[in-house]
């Protein structure tokens, strides 16, 4: 049972990593090697606001902002200008942002992992219903959980989330 | 012309690369009519409404729309001006449900304005709103075009351009959505149709436009297009 636990920490740590490779991936009929390299600067991002004496809650907005934020000027950049482009064209070009960046990465900050601390509060663990649950991994069942759960909504019923699913059945149609 | 222009055309222009797919086209929709585009497959029909709708470029020529100069304006500026277009083909979104392709037609409006569209949409096309949490893939042909339709006239347009509105559809069914655009024009809907199929267009037009080779070849009310034995005969292909 502690193992199934586990598990599902786990899985759902995978599943949010998967989320986002699946939505770009039916949209854009692309696979996004560059989207591990998202996560890195979303995890510098919150190394250098804890380094910087910041509350963890900071740190966390900060990841959250600095993702986004590169994630929108990838697409401005680089994405946006081959839009319509080959699969082939798509693919080698998330290649190549996945290693400009890594490079980048290395260079400019360093090939070795960084410290990033987290509260004291992730380190204990919980007890429920007689089982014991660190609480970080109970901290991402539960936010994988909120997330898909906000992700199906933003999909049934915005607006916008019915656009990202109408997309897969436009053809690109070119003068 | 007996109401103001809606819709006015000049010298309208375009190539395919090398291709020139229209040459110098004029047109003229005036509010409150039905106005046909007829000519055989490849005359420049489809090419003069993308060129009109902004989804290609005109090289050379003017659209004027409601009074205002919406050459090369971007398309969906011009639906937001109350011009929009039921492409050929249909092209619903097949995994989205009949309600999600509506309101996929109204994408720039809001909640109230998309609840009040759909309502009369589903008073238009009863059988979609029988159908409302149906994917759009599972309709049949008849009731694709008519989601289609729904879906162009859910952003509430001042002109409705429809493009092969009959294609792939049963003789009957097409009966019912020619009925349908009469009902549309009556509500107050401009219409500009293209159609292969001449007869049924001018059946229900004011007036056609007849383009071969990318060129505006004859004008004037579906009858006296039909009393042209030379029209009839070389572009209209009735028999």
């Amino acid at each position: 049972m502690q193992q199934v636990v586990n598990g599902l920490a786990l899985g759902g740590t995978y599943a949010m990593l998967a989320l986002g490779l699946a939505v770009v991936f039916s949209v854009m009929k692309m696979i996004n090697f560059a989207h591990g390299e998202l996560m890195t600067v979303s995890g510098y991002a919150y190394a250098a606001v804890i380094a910087a004496g910041l509350p963890f809650v900071a740190g966390v907005v900060a990841a959250l902002l600095a993702g986004t934020a590169v994630a929108v000027l990838l697409e401005r950049l680089a994405f946006r200008p081959l839009r319509g482009g080959s699969a082939t064209t798509l693919l080698i070009t998330s290649f190549a942002i996945s290693i400009v960046l890594q490079t980048l990465f290395q260079s400019l900050i360093s090939p070795r992992p960084q410290p990033a601390p987290v509260p004291e509060f992730f380190a204990q663990a919980i007890t429920m219903g007689g089982f014991r649950i660190g609480s970080i991994q109970a901290t991402s069942i539960a936010v994988t959980t909120v997330t898909l759960v906000l992700l199906l909504g933003l999909f049934r019923f915005t607006t916008v989330g019915i656009a990202i699913r109408a997309r897969r059945w436009i053809s690109e149609r070119r003068g | 012309m007996p109401r103001d222009p809606i819709l006015v055309v000049r010298g309208l222009s375009a190539t395919y690369g090398p291709i020139r797919a229209l040459s110098d086209v004029d047109l003229d929709v005036a509010e409150g009519e039905i106005v046909a585009i007829l000519g055989s497959n490849g005359a420049g029909k489809t090419t003069t409404l993308l060129a009109i709708t902004g989804l290609i470029r005109p090289t050379a020529g003017q659209v004027t729309f409601r009074g205002r100069d919406i050459t090369g304006t971007a398309t969906e500026t011009i639906v937001r001006l109350g011009l929009a277009m039921t492409p050929e083909g249909r092209h619903i979104f097949e995994g989205l449900t009949v309600v999600e392709n509506l309101r996929m037609g109204a994408a720039f409006r809001g909640r109230a304005a998309f609840e009040r569209m759909r309502d009369e949409v589903f008073a238009l096309f009863p059988v979609l709103a029988e159908r409302r949490a149906q994917l759009g893939g599972t309709l049949s042909g008849g009731e694709q075009q008519m989601l289609a339709i729904g879906r162009s006239m859910m952003s509430e347009p001042a002109m409705l351009l429809l493009d092969e509105p009959s294609l792939g559809l049963a003789p009957q069914i097409v009966e019912v959505i020619f009925d349908l655009i009469v009902r549309l024009r009556d509500r107050g809907t401009t219409i500009l149709l293209v159609e292969q199929n001449a007869r049924l267009a001018l059946d229900i037009a004011d007036r056609g436009f007849v383009i071969a080779s990318g060129r505006v070849v004859a004008t004037g009310t579906g009858r006296d297009l039909l009393a042209s034995d030379e029209i009839v005969q070389a572009y209209l292909g009735v028999e």
